[in-house]
């Protein structure tokens, strides 16, 4: 079903707004109840979509909640369901393609990724998991040019979405906020506290050209501008910083928001290599890759 | 998986040296369907369009679901599209090393074959002449692991089909039982086998007379040298990967079925490479037939005329003839003369066949002799082997065929 834009605007301002009212402290002890206890959660959920039987949150963390129950079915009929009445949020279809992809449904999951990357060409995880399926595929085909009884590379395991995080991107500014949990429990300080570290690793180890420590805060899927493989990246940035004498950078201004899953982290960049200066506004774009963070993007404002 | 990924490298590399592969696409494409799909893919490639490229290669897993090599092109075409191939290659590139190379062996032995244009080329360069009784020729040139079938058309070649071939593990020029080669020379097919064989031999298999009377004559050894099908498993096996036999596709050794089954059809494996053959003077090729069948006519009427010098002048003095040597042959063969008399030849359908293998320049003869005396009368299939020695050609080997 597809409603016209400006009425599905609408829409979801009305019905983002009584979410908050209604049941703003529900949508977090609900969270924080899938971890700690995914079947109590799932009653407590039946219980409130009964009031509000099309609560994206609700849905979402009931398919999480199924899922991790290892009820698989029951998860996949619920983001189907999440599809149907909410086909722009890329969410879903990540988690609904993990859920494929377990089964060893490869190319069902590589379609489903896709449909999470047509809604929103940007999301990094459906881009990494898409990545991966086609990994599982290739290890497949592999397997059968080889003769193996075993697929040559080791699964990997795809990242699944614990929480729904965005509306398609240029909603997604207007009406949703930031989680709440986000900022403001304890927790989030010593993330807070994982970043700074992270930026402060990459300015010094790049001020001391310490290229290992100054390649380890990147992530493997880093986004590069342009054609060039990682690798030719690693290159051509060592080149460049191994061939300064000396080099000071300042990092003033930072700035932390999160959005989408990611962290943007804003500065000023002040750089000198002795016969060589300049000022850059850098935004550097972080994810949490398996429990540590990683610089996932690099923009500089023109 | 970097070393995989130089697969596809090497049909971009030999696509740009042949632009001209996709206008030979439209000749033959029934036949050609595996290697035309594999250049399609590359083309695909280089063109980097990788979705089509896949679409392609997975055509060409639909139609051949265990062709080995597409299952590689088609892994590395994810590769690319996972970003994942840093990671993947460490982790089975050494592991999986000889299969890879086993594999890219055989896409650029196919690919070269498509592109060469050797086909219509060669099939006036053979050196062959063939009487009317013979139906086809195949020739296996081990270099390019090709099979060439061709029609006999009014005693001239005509080209029908080829067909990717795998050889022995060790290569040709088979001279041991065991050694593993494929052998080198001119073979007739002697007949299907019949008997109900492993599932190794695929979808039929055709025994040569190797080793022949002339293998036999050079102390060769060794048994059970057929063309024969794939393992179902397998759509096709690496270039040099069989115990000596010449081993087609199942699809292939069907589709040849027919030429296969005809007893006596004469199978010349070379060694000789397919550019060289390609270079040969056809005015030298009809030369030699010419100073061959001036030769035999000139060698039976010595025989007719029972001039005893003239005929053993035909005759090597090197050659051996039954185990005897060349002094008790000869005193053999004058008694003979002596005692015959009323003598009548006959000599038909003869037929010349190059002989791959040697540092000597042979041609394999075959014919039917009519022989009629006071003595003995017979028909008999005669072959003799003519080699150039110094220029005069010389029978080195004679013998019922």
């Amino acid at each position: 079903m597809k409603l016209p834009v400006h009425l599905l605007i609408l829409w979801l301002v009305l019905f983002n707004a009584q979410l908050c009212l209604a049941n703003d402290i529900n949508i977090n002890k609900v969270k924080a109840m899938v971890s700690s206890s995914p079947s109590l959660a799932l009653i407590e959920i039946d219980r409130l979509i009964e009031t509000n039987p099309n609560s994206h949150n609700l849905l979402f963390l009931k398919a999480v909640a199924q899922s991790k129950l290892g009820e698989k079915k029951l998860a996949i009929k619920t983001y189907l369901y999440l599809i149907e009445i909410f086909p722009h949020l890329p969410e879903p279809y990540n988690n609904l393609a993990v859920l494929y992809a377990e089964q060893n449904k490869l190319a069902e999951a590589k379609k489903i990724l896709q449909k999470a990357l047509e809604t929103n060409s940007s999301y990094s995880i459906a881009h990494i998991n898409l990545g991966d399926v086609y990994t599982r595929m290739a290890s497949d085909a592999y397997r059968k040019a080889f003769e193996l009884d075993k697929s040559p590379v080791a699964n990997n395991k795809l990242q699944l979405i614990n929480e729904l995080f965005s509306y398609s991107p240029n909603m997604q500014k207007k009406y949703l906020a930031v989680p709440d949990s986000e900022s403001n429990n304890k927790s989030d300080k010593t993330k807070l506290a994982d970043l700074a570290f992270l930026i402060e690793s990459w300015r010094s180890s790049w001020e001391n050209k310490d290229l290992e420590v100054y390649f380890s805060n990147y992530s493997k899927y880093l986004k590069i501008k342009g054609e060039m493989s990682y690798k030719k990246w690693k290159k051509t940035r060592t080149e460049k910083i191994i061939n300064k004498k000396e080099i000071s950078i300042i990092l003033t201004n930072i700035k932390y928001e999160y959005k989408e899953g990611f962290w943007y982290i804003s500065m000023n960049q002040a750089y000198n290599s002795g016969n060589y200066s300049d000022n850059e506004e850098k935004t550097l774009i972080i994810i949490n890759e398996s429990g540590s963070f990683k610089i996932i993007e690099e923009n500089i404002k023109s | 998986m970097i070393k995989t990924l130089i697969s596809i490298l090497v049909i971009i590399i030999l696509l740009a040296s042949n632009s001209i592969a996709t206008e030979k696409l439209s000749t033959n494409m029934k036949l050609k369907e595996t290697e035309r799909l594999l250049i399609e893919t590359a083309d695909r490639i280089s063109e980097g369009n990788i979705n089509s490229a896949l679409k392609v290669i997975k055509n060409l897993i639909k139609i051949n679901p265990n062709f080995k090599l597409a299952h590689m092109i088609h892994g590395d075409l994810l590769l690319i599209q996972s970003h994942n191939y840093d990671q993947v290659s460490a982790e089975t590139s050494s592991q999986f090393e000889k299969k890879i190379s086993d594999l890219k062996l055989e896409l650029s032995r196919r690919i070269e074959s498509f592109n060469n244009g050797y086909k219509e080329i060669i099939q006036s360069k053979i050196k062959v002449l063939l009487a009317g009784g013979i139906k086809n020729l195949i020739f296996v040139d081990v270099k390019s692991s090709r099979l060439f079938v061709f029609n006999n058309n009014e005693g001239k070649l005509k080209y029908i089909s080829d067909h990717y071939v795998s050889v022995g593990k060790k290569g040709y020029g088979k001279k041991f039982e065991g050694d593993k080669k494929t052998p080198i020379g001119t073979y007739f097919i002697e007949n299907k086998i019949t008997t109900k064989l492993p599932d190794l031999y695929g979808a039929g298999a055709y025994s040569i007379n190797f080793p022949s009377a002339y293998d036999k004559l050079n102390n060769f050894t060794g048994s059970g040298i057929w063309i024969h099908g794939t393992p179902s498993t397998t759509y096709s096996r690496p270039p040099q990967s069989s115990d000596g036999c010449i081993v087609l596709s199942n699809q292939d050794i069907k589709m040849l079925a027919s030429i296969l089954n005809e007893t006596g059809t004469p199978v010349i494996i070379s060694d000789t490479g397919l550019e060289n053959i390609s270079m040969r003077d056809e005015l030298e090729i009809n030369t030699v037939k010419i100073e061959i069948l001036n030769k035999i006519q000139g060698w039976k009427t010595s025989w007719e005329e029972k001039n005893i010098d003239n005929y053993l002048s035909y005759y090597s003095e090197e050659a051996k003839y039954n185990g005897d040597s060349y002094p008790e042959w000869t005193t053999h063969k004058r008694n003979v003369f002596k005692r015959t008399q009323d003598l009548q030849i006959e000599i038909e359908d003869i037929s010349l066949f190059e002989y791959p293998g040697s540092d000597q320049e042979l041609i394999l003869v075959k014919f039917n002799q009519n022989y009629s005396s006071n003595l003995l009368k017979n028909d008999m299939k005669k072959q003799q082997i003519w080699s150039r020695i110094n220029s005069e050609w010389s029978i080195i080997f004679e013998g019922g065929a």
